[in-house]
């Protein structure tokens, strides 16, 4: 048998063809398992249009050559999210006009405070120079009032600031009551200068620890002063056996905060909205007023207050409350962020309760304020006028909301921060369902002793730490306003 | 084993796997590609979603920065993103750094004037594939047109760790299937029932 016989014998040829079967098999299976993506294949994944070739860019010029700046003060600096809001704000309509240039600074940054005070003497004095060096201000109720003051002129909004109900569309983007209730104009001159994005709760925040420690169950809605002065009680009585004694209401010279107690007190007595609202005085809010002195005189017993309350500056003392060192603490809803942004896991044991009444009203303390104003004989206005109207959507709204758990006065936005998953959403959920908008605070004195005795708020501040600290009784508080009363 | 090997059902069995194998290699070759090129498509489509929805204004630039975001709507290893001006200038970034830089090209892609075709409104996105250090990556450059008018482009890097692993298993899920079937194959007809079908029905085995 010839070699060339042998390799037709049939085992051979079934090796071979074995072979040859494994090996294609073995090669199938390498090609499937290690095949490149056809991400390589020119057809798919690459265009045809990479080889166009570049463009030199300069940056957009605007059509009449002028490439516009507009000077916005901001507001929220590293204020948690508040804070990134603001920017994605600026990012967003820079992207948007690119041939307009926002250049945004916070007091902060400029001035080394956001003291509000300094920020309206610093408007006040591009008004009397007229030299208009921001297109945008940081704009609230308080900071009007503020440059009332220094230019002694209550409606200089009037002359120096846009008034935004007269531009197209911004009606329409924020919620009805705004634009309905004369009190939202009446706080700055009349007008509404700019969007009312913030919107806030005043709560009876209270350190859950501490709480815990002291065997303290806070209601989270619904709270009697009754209910505040057990607090107050459970709160000495522990202090009393303890060494590691713990104040019970945190405050600070430059943003009373007990103040916010005494009016919610004194409003749910008067017990008519419309009334606390209106800046006259009568007999009811008299009484109502001395009602509230006899309250703080009773927890002025307890000497709750702490005791550095006279030289806490706000923003360098507020994690007190946060760091265990205060129990309760009355604040708005705006806490949230405040406290987040120095430690967010300590800001979870800062819970919000309702804060107490003498009896249940249909209405609570907070309110909706504008963030921002347009002044009028600034160079960029119209830029800066399309800046402000860029927030004023339901988006900005929706962020609002989300991100910092406290209403807004723009409409549009659905979550109602919201879902209740947390005890802040909760909190701003059930306010919102329970007051809708009779939502107010008095910054000033008219609510109770008229509009002639605006200016008296700072003496009731006064005489409310002289009462806590067991100072003075509560007719002596009442007398001491009423004879200042004009 | 002579015997064997010269019995019809050896050389049956071997040419219906011979045959098999190569419609096997055949169709797994053409269907693997098939499939590849709709997953490769499923992801340049996907790349698109993000400056669609921007363009639109049903997404915010910013989300460039949400990596759970881009993820969600990719279904790819989000790498990075940018929204980029006309000027080159950076508004928004997933890269801090990235912020507010001005950059001319990316990964080598440059990006097109307002006049380039790659510009105009039917102008597909730019998508190219990248490999770096740390594996194959694909970029896609959107245009933005949101009120309708050329303001920047969106860019996107994405890993196609996922992609490929589809394709993979299509691939091995083709090759499983084959072999499985050719060793089916070979034991139904090396069966006893197959052998005494044999034996009754067709005395042929002197056939070849």
């Amino acid at each position: 048998m010839s070699p060339f016989s042998k390799l037709l014998k049939p085992r051979a040829i079934l090796f071979v063809v074995l072979c040859i079967g494994v090996f294609a098999a073995a090669c199938l299976l390498l090609f499937f398992c290690f095949q490149k993506p056809d991400n390589q294949s020119e057809n798919t994944l690459t265009s045809a249009n990479l080889k166009t070739p570049a463009v030199t860019r300069e940056p957009q010029i605007s059509p009449n050559g002028a490439r516009d700046t507009i000077n916005w003060m901001g507001h929220w600096y590293k204020a948690d999210k508040r804070y990134d809001l603001v920017l994605e704000i600026e990012r967003t309509f820079s992207f948007l006009n690119q041939d307009t240039k926002v250049n945004l600074q916070f007091p902060e940054q400029f001035a080394g405070t956001n003291n509000k005070v300094v920020i309206a003497h610093l408007i006040a004095e591009m008004i009397r120079h007229k030299q208009y060096d921001w297109d945008i201000v940081w704009m609230d109720n308080l900071i009007y009032q503020f440059v009332a003051d220094e230019l002694d002129d209550p409606f200089w909004g009037r002359k120096y600031l846009v008034d935004f109900e007269g531009i197209p569309g911004f009606i329409q983007t924020e919620k009805p009551f705004i634009i309905e209730d004369p009190a939202y104009r009446n706080q700055t001159g009349g007008i509404l200068v700019g969007p009312y994005i913030e919107g806030y709760y005043y709560a009876l925040y209270y350190n859950r620890d501490l709480a815990a420690k002291m065997g303290i169950q806070v209601k989270p809605f619904g709270m009697t002063f009754e209910d505040l002065l057990g607090y107050v009680k459970a709160a000495d009585h522990y202090n009393q056996n303890t060494e590691d004694k713990i104040p019970i209401f945190f405050d600070a010279h430059d943003m009373p905060s007990m103040e916010v107690l005494f009016q919610n007190l004194v409003k749910s007595w008067i017990d008519d909205y419309a009334a606390t609202t209106a800046g006259q005085s009568s007999p009811r809010k008299l009484e109502a007023m001395h009602k509230g002195f006899q309250a703080f005189e009773e927890l002025g017993r307890y000497r709750p207050l702490i005791s550095s309350y006279a030289t806490n500056s706000w923003f360098l003392t507020r994690d007190v409350p946060l760091n265990d060192k205060a129990l309760f603490y009355i604040s708005g809803t705006w806490m949230y962020s405040r406290w987040r942004d120095i430690n967010v896991v300590k800001s979870l044991k800062m819970i919000p309760a309702e804060l107490p009444v003498f009896k249940p009203v249909n209405y609570c303390l907070g309110g909706f304020i504008p963030a921002w104003a347009v002044m009028k004989d600034s160079p960029h206005r119209e830029a800066a006028i399309r800046l402000i109207m860029s927030m004023s959507t339901s988006k900005v709204a929706e962020r609002w909301v989300q991100y910092t758990k406290t209403p807004t006065g723009l409409a549009g936005d659905v979550s109602k921060a919201t879902m209740g998953s947390d005890v802040y959403e909760v909190y701003q959920r059930t306010m919102s369902e329970k007051y809708g908008s009779r939502v107010q605070y008095s910054f000033n004195a008219a609510y109770l002793l008229g509009k002639d005795n605006t200016l008296l708020q700072k003496d009731i501040v006064g005489v409310l730490w002289k009462l806590l600290e067991g100072k003075i009784t509560a007719d002596q508080a009442q007398d001491s306003i009423l004879a200042k009363m004009k | 084993m002579n015997r064997l090997t010269k019995s019809l059902r050896f050389k049956l069995t071997l040419l219906v796997i011979t045959v098999e194998l190569l419609i096997f290699a055949g169709a797994g070759v053409f269907y693997t590609r098939q499939f590849s090129q709709e997953i490769d498509g499923a992801i340049i489509a996907r790349l698109s979603i993000p400056g669609l929805l921007m363009t639109r204004g049903e997404l915010s630039f910013d989300a460039v920065g949400d990596k759970r975001t881009m993820e969600g709507l990719l279904r790819e290893p989000y790498s990075e993103g940018m929204v980029i001006g006309l000027d080159g200038h950076v508004y928004f970034s997933s890269d801090p750094a990235r912020q507010d830089t001005h950059l001319d090209a990316i990964d080598g892609l440059k990006l097109p004037g307002p006049e380039s075709p790659a510009s105009s409104v039917d102008a597909p996105d730019l998508i190219a594939p990248v490999q770096d250090s740390t594996g194959m990556y694909l970029t896609c450059l959107s245009t933005l047109r949101p009120n309708g008018k050329l303001t920047g482009y969106l860019y996107l890097k994405v890993g196609t760790r996922i992609s490929e692993a589809e394709k993979r298993n299509i691939s091995i899920l083709f090759a499983a299937g084959s072999l499985g079937t050719i060793v089916r194959t070979g034991r139904l007809c090396g069966s006893r029932s197959t052998h005494r079908w044999q034996r009754r029905n067709c005395h042929t085995d002197e056939w070849l």
